[in-house]
């Protein structure tokens, strides 16, 4: 009866998944998590029948929201008690918890049931690339990721981007839209920069208040982003930003969005 | 209500009638329905009589609702055994039913999980089918250096 | 509670009685009149029953309703088979029949050298029959897994010749009423003896091929839905696998990691493949990379004889008619592969 045993055990067996985060939407993502852990990708799926895989999450603490998502999706809470209702913001809790986000979208997508926090047991997330060796020698296969990794501006090289097909040059004062101001700023180029901030002394201040209070993008290296030339001298005294960054750039001639808002500014404050 | 004869009224049993006839046979028949129930409700007339109700009604609505849950589950598990070929489920059923080949989801379904090879077989045909007809594109390979198992091609 | 039980006790009385339901008619409707005493009559009759016990096992003799000679013409026909009637009859007469008979006889006094019992047992012709059916297994086995080991068949063929999977058959072609045994129901051995003995039976009614037929109309499709690997026990499937490459000269099986999960839990999965020569011989999943590399060998070791999952199913029925067996030649065995290694070394060393 050995061969059968064998047979249903290499059925049985739980295989683990390895997924980079990295850059990808955190919901699409933990749909895709929690299809695993559930086990819908095997043909002898049942939904009473706990024959889930287990998935290792790496890199959650670069993942990417939708939209300006880290400041408007809330996580909310109440203790019970009159008065107990309060409300985070997922920039905040991702501050305090790079694997909270992931974890809490997946326990969402996963249904609702008594296999709920087994299954949840199964997922292991990561916040870097590094796991530990106990973990990482399990793993035997990786899960697609949800969507391609946007690079970064400053990933290019001066060739890729001397190169990219350009149809015009932007006038020198040339302004987009109210708040946005054309790319070329962002390279770091001093004259434009100080050019820059001789311009828009406001601008400057309202950028100051989206890196403190609406977190919009976690960097994967820090130390290599192109610094805002506008609020380059007042990141390195707050270090609560000094890792802040902008949208990713895809295009080479998009302008960077600087979010004015006085909102952020109430939702910094509160938290 | 006037009823006639005594069979018409015995037709219509109140359900607490003082009449004085045995009322064992028709408490039985209910108590039969209620046997496998937790608590009093399965013992005491009083109380298994309208969960007993609700069971006929339930089993009324399951037998319908048997058949789109299996339906549903073969559908699912249908979806995980193409994925493995790197097949759509629409693609495999849409095939072998041009094809008439006339398998169920059932059928399929026990296929793929007690006679894998015999299944893939199966997608293989299917895959030849979308491209004798023309729909390569559904069918073409991933690019070379790009390693998945169990993952459709979405490229 | 009372009320519920009492619905049980119904039930299994109107079982147990083995009353037809109309007895039974709790519908008023067709009555006259209700009938208010029913419920206390059946319940007086079940208790009755409980105190009685249940029905002792009888034969249908004694009921009365019995022919044993026209059950034992239709026993031949639903096997479409001619049988000779006096052999039939004995082939199911049992040796302590036979005594309990005498003793019977004795007793009323009966002097049994001048009125004979004219009884003999089925011991000869089960013994002719269990020959008969041995020697076609095996023939059978061989002409279906040529490329098995003689150990293989022979363990292939106890299974199908020992006494589970004869009583297994003698309890389900309806023998049972047909023994003539001392004891009804009649005992185990009783069933496996009068099998045997009517498959011998059939050979001298008719001839051993049309007892053959019957071997592997009704023994041979035992082995349908099982593994035949599994019936038979290697010890060292490695050793084995081995010898038997060596012996057809290709390389020795080397295993090789295929894949693996979970390999620092206890719900590791090793899947493991043999190669000789660069060749995929054989692989196997399996809990530890141990286990899988002794399945590996199994596996490989499956698809050399020929007898993997996959294989084609056994020639049965209409199909079986056309096959030639041969009795006399044998399977391999795994001494003669044995052998062979030890003389080519021997050989090898004096070269």
């Amino acid at each position: 009866m050995a061969h059968a045993r064998v047979l249903q055990w290499a059925t049985m067996a739980r295989t683990w998944w390895v997924f980079d985060a990295y850059r990808q939407c955190p919901f699409k993502s933990s749909s895709k998590i929690a299809h695993y852990l559930i086990g819908k990708h095997k043909p002898i799926y049942d939904p009473l029948s706990d024959i889930g895989d287990h998935v290792v999450v790496i890199n959650s603490k670069y993942i990417s929201m939708p939209n300006d998502y880290w400041r408007v999706y809330k996580y909310f809470h109440h203790t019970g008690y009159p008065g107990g209702f309060s409300e985070t913001a997922a920039w905040r809790l991702h501050e305090v918890d790079p694997t909270k986000v992931i974890e809490k979208a997946v326990y969402f997508y996963l249904p609702k049931n008594l296999l709920r926090r087994g299954r949840m047991r199964r997922l292991h997330i990561f916040p870097e690339e590094q796991v530990p060796t106990e973990i990482l020698t399990n793993v035997s296969d990786q899960i697609q990721q949800v969507q391609p990794v946007p690079k970064r501006l400053d990933e290019y090289t001066q060739e890729e981007i001397e190169s990219f097909p350009k149809l015009f040059d932007w006038p020198e004062d040339f302004i987009l839209q109210s708040g946005f101001k054309k790319a070329e700023s962002l390279m770091s180029e001093s004259k434009k920069a100080e050019a820059g901030g001789k311009k828009t002394e406001t601008g400057g201040k309202k950028a100051e208040t989206i890196q403190s209070g609406g977190k919009k993008e976690a960097p994967k290296t820090g130390s290599k982003k192109t610094e805002n030339p506008q609020t380059g001298s007042k990141k390195t005294e707050n270090p609560q930003t000094g890792t802040k960054k902008a949208e990713p750039q895809t295009g080479t001639k998009k302008a960077e969005p600087q979010i004015e808002k006085a909102d952020s500014k109430k939702t910094g404050k509160k938290h | 209500m006037v009823f006639l004869t005594s069979f018409l009224a015995r037709r219509f049993p109140l359900p607490r009638a003082p009449d004085k006839q045995d009322n064992f046979w028709r408490k039985s028949m209910w108590l039969r329905i209620s046997s496998k129930f937790y608590g009093r409700k399965r013992n005491c007339f009083g109380l298994a009589i309208v969960p007993g109700w609700r069971a006929l009604r339930y089993s009324t609505r399951a037998r319908k609702l048997k058949k789109e849950n299996m339906k549903n589950l073969w559908e699912i598990r249908l979806n995980a055994a193409c994925n493995e070929h790197s097949m759509e489920y629409h693609t495999f059923m849409t095939s072998l039913a041009q094809a008439d080949i006339g398998l169920n989801r059932k059928v399929l379904t026990d296929l793929a999980i007690y006679e894998p090879r015999t299944f893939q077989s199966l997608v293989q045909f299917a895959k030849q089918r979308q491209l004798e007809v023309g729909l390569e594109s559904s069918t073409i390979d991933s690019p070379h250096g790009i390693f998945h198992r169990g993952l459709p091609n979405k490229s | 509670m009372a009320s519920i039980r009492c619905v049980r006790l119904m039930r299994c009385m109107q079982n147990l009685l083995l009353l037809p339901r109309k007895t039974i008619n709790i519908c008023p409707v067709f009555h006259r009149s209700y009938r208010r005493g029913l419920r206390g009559y059946l319940k007086e009759l079940y208790e009755r029953r409980l105190k009685a016990g249940p029905e002792p096992e009888r034969h249908p003799s004694e009921l009365g309703i019995w022919n044993h000679d026209a059950e034992l013409f239709a026993f031949g026909k639903r096997f479409g088979e001619e049988f000779d009637e006096n052999l039939l009859k004995r082939a199911f007469v049992q040796r302590n029949y036979i005594t309990k008979e005498e003793a019977k006889r004795k007793e009323l006094g009966i002097d049994l050298t001048t009125v004979p019992l004219g009884l003999v047992d089925n011991d000869d012709l089960a013994k002719k029959g269990e020959e008969i059916a041995s020697r076609y297994v095996k023939a059978y086995l061989r002409y279906s897994y040529p490329h098995m080991f003689e150990e293989g068949i022979c363990a292939i063929h106890d299974f199908l010749m020992s006494h589970q999977t004869l009583l297994h058959i003698g309890m389900n072609i309806g023998l049972r009423e047909l023994i003539m045994s001392a004891e009804y129901p009649p005992n185990e051995q009783a069933y496996i003896l009068t099998l045997k003995a009517v498959i011998g039976a059939l050979a001298v009614s008719q001839n051993v091929e049309r007892a053959e037929i019957f071997v592997r109309d009704i023994i041979i499709p035992q082995l349908i839905g099982k593994d035949v690997n599994e019936l038979w026990e290697v010890v060292n499937p490695m050793g084995l696998l081995k010898a038997m490459l060596a012996s057809e000269g290709r390389g020795p099986p080397e295993p090789r990691l295929l894949w693996h999960s979970a390999s620092a839990t206890v719900m590791s999965l090793y899947h493991v493949g043999l190669y000789s020569d660069k060749q995929l011989i054989g692989k196997s999943p399996g809990e530890t990379v141990t286990i899988a590399e002794e399945m590996a060998a199994r596996n490989a070791l499956k698809n050399l004889m020929q007898t993997t999952d996959s294989r084609a199913p056994l020639t049965l029925g209409a199909k079986a008619r056309k096959i030639k067996l041969d009795y006399n030649t044998r399977n391999r065995s795994i001494k003669d592969l044995l052998n062979e290694n030890v003389e080519e070394r021997v050989y090898g060393t004096e070269i």
